[in-house]
């Protein structure tokens, strides 16, 4: 597991996938032989939430076993809005573009590799539909909730908003969007018969791997950071100011 | 060569009977080892012969000491398809229930007995293999062109449970979760067409 005296480049040598996260951190390359904590406190970034993602997406059982507390919905949510903007951004348009160079280096096929572009283009849009209910909706309410919780002052619609709706809710609709990226790697795995093309096929799988990765985590992220502490200023709101969910299942 | 699957036939009427053994023995694979005009030593007959299936008439099955007809089933593995008639049985039946309506037409007849049969042999082997059976490419062309569970359940004339548990062998077999991913596969194996998939 990876503390805070560890040197942060050795983060990287041990899981180079980290290189993206960190980069979402807004930390770059480049930081010789300080530790993580310097490095974290160089760039005003939470040691502790750095841990946890780091650690989370470097080891499986991570939020089971250990878990620290000491940051905020603010952070939390901030890093997960920058998650997004690398999915939409960054390796979204990659896989894109890797499936069209594909397309045009393959001979035979044509209409199959065709097929699988369309394919990722629903997922895509399944993919923007979850991010803009997240950034729309979700985020602002845990905020709001944070917000709340820290100043024990809740506004009229942040009220009326709890009546209807509570993280619980969220984790009942929190979609898997994993699904589609699986069949997709299965598609051009085993099902799409053999291309004059090695070099784009593996390189598009690559970015699959890592964009399945990168989501699976992030969905923990979600699941397991951030609802559980506002399922827990929740219940302190609920109490404090009592309010009582409307339960739509009762009528 | 694989061994033969094995009915007992249980039922009042001769030519019930005779009509079931020869439906059963078109089929090179089964065999009918046992018949049986009365449910009295049917107990025997299953301890003796273990066989893979029962079909046994509905009323038969309702004189029947349960409790122990059950366990012996259980011990030999045998599966009970129930015969019934659906003019004069008011029945409700459980969807994981194995029937056969004597008044169907023949194709149904044997479409229901490959279906209830074809599950059982994958249930007992837990097959490695991801060749997709005939029955499950009908299955899978037309989930490919967008019908639901029920109307590919009405197009095959089986049950939506069947059509269910076809389903979870298809994407347990090719490993493809989603509907469209399903579709791609069907199309890049030729079980539909891409002009076909656009209606
Ligand atoms: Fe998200
Ligand atoms: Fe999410």
């Amino acid at each position: 597991m990876f503390t805070k005296d560890m040197k942060m480049a050795d983060l990287i040598h041990k899981n180079y996938l980290l290189l993206s996260i960190i980069s979402r951190f807004g930390i770059p390359l480049g930081f010789g032989d300080k530790s993580v904590e310097e490095v974290c406190n160089d760039y005003k970034v939470n040691t502790y939430f750095f841990l946890d993602i780091v650690n989370s997406c470097s080891y499986e059982s991570y939020f089971t076993d250990v878990q620290h507390k000491h940051f905020s919905i603010v952070s939390i949510v901030s890093y997960l809005r920058k998650t997004h903007k690398f999915y939409n951004d960054q390796i979204v348009p990659e896989i894109q573009c890797l499936i069209t160079n594909l397309y045009q280096n393959c001979f035979q096929q044509k209409d199959n590799v065709k097929l699988l572009f369309n394919f990722f283009e629903e997922y895509k849009n399944e993919l923007l539909i979850h991010i803009k209910r997240e950034e729309d909706i979700v985020y602002p309410y845990v905020l709001d909730i944070e917000k709340a919780y820290e100043t024990k002052k809740i506004s009229k619609e942040l009220t009326e908003q709890m009546k209807n709706y509570s993280i619980k809710d969220y984790l009942n609709e929190h979609s898997d969007i994993e699904e589609k990226l699986l069949d997709l790697k299965n598609l051009i795995i085993k099902y799409l018969p053999p291309t004059s093309d090695f070099k784009y096929r593996n390189k598009v799988l690559v970015k699959l791997f890592q964009l399945e990765k990168d989501v699976n985590d992030h969905s923990s992220i979600e699941e397991k950071v951030m609802a559980p502490k506002i399922f827990d200023m929740e219940n302190f709101l609920f109490s404090h100011f009592s309010i009582v969910k409307l339960n739509i299942d009762d009528e | 060569m694989m061994s033969k699957l094995k009915f007992i036939i249980a039922d009042k009427s001769f030519l019930v009977r005779r009509g079931l053994v020869c439906t059963i023995e078109e089929f090179e694979s089964f065999e009918v080892v046992r018949e049986l005009d009365n449910e009295k030593s049917l107990f025997k007959a299953i301890a003796k012969l273990s066989p893979d299936f029962v079909i046994i008439n509905l009323n038969f099955y309702k004189s029947l000491r349960l409790k122990e007809f059950n366990s012996l089933t259980k011990k030999n593995k045998t599966k009970i398809i129930k015969l019934i008639d659906k003019n004069k049985d008011d029945v409700f039946f459980n969807e994981t229930d194995y029937y056969i309506d004597i008044n169907d037409s023949k194709s149904n007849i044997i479409n229901q007995i490959k279906d209830i049969t074809e599950q059982f042999l994958k249930s007992e082997k837990t097959s490695k293999n991801s060749i997709l059976s005939n029955r499950e490419k009908d299955v899978l062309r037309h989930i490919a062109l967008g019908l639901t569970n029920k109307e590919v359940a009405d197009k095959l004339f089986i049950s939506i449970h069947t059509v269910v548990s076809h389903r979870k062998n298809i994407t347990k077999k090719l490993d493809i979760h989603t509907v469209s991913g399903l579709t791609i596969y069907a199309i890049l194996n030729k079980i539909i067409d891409i002009e076909s998939s656009k209606s």
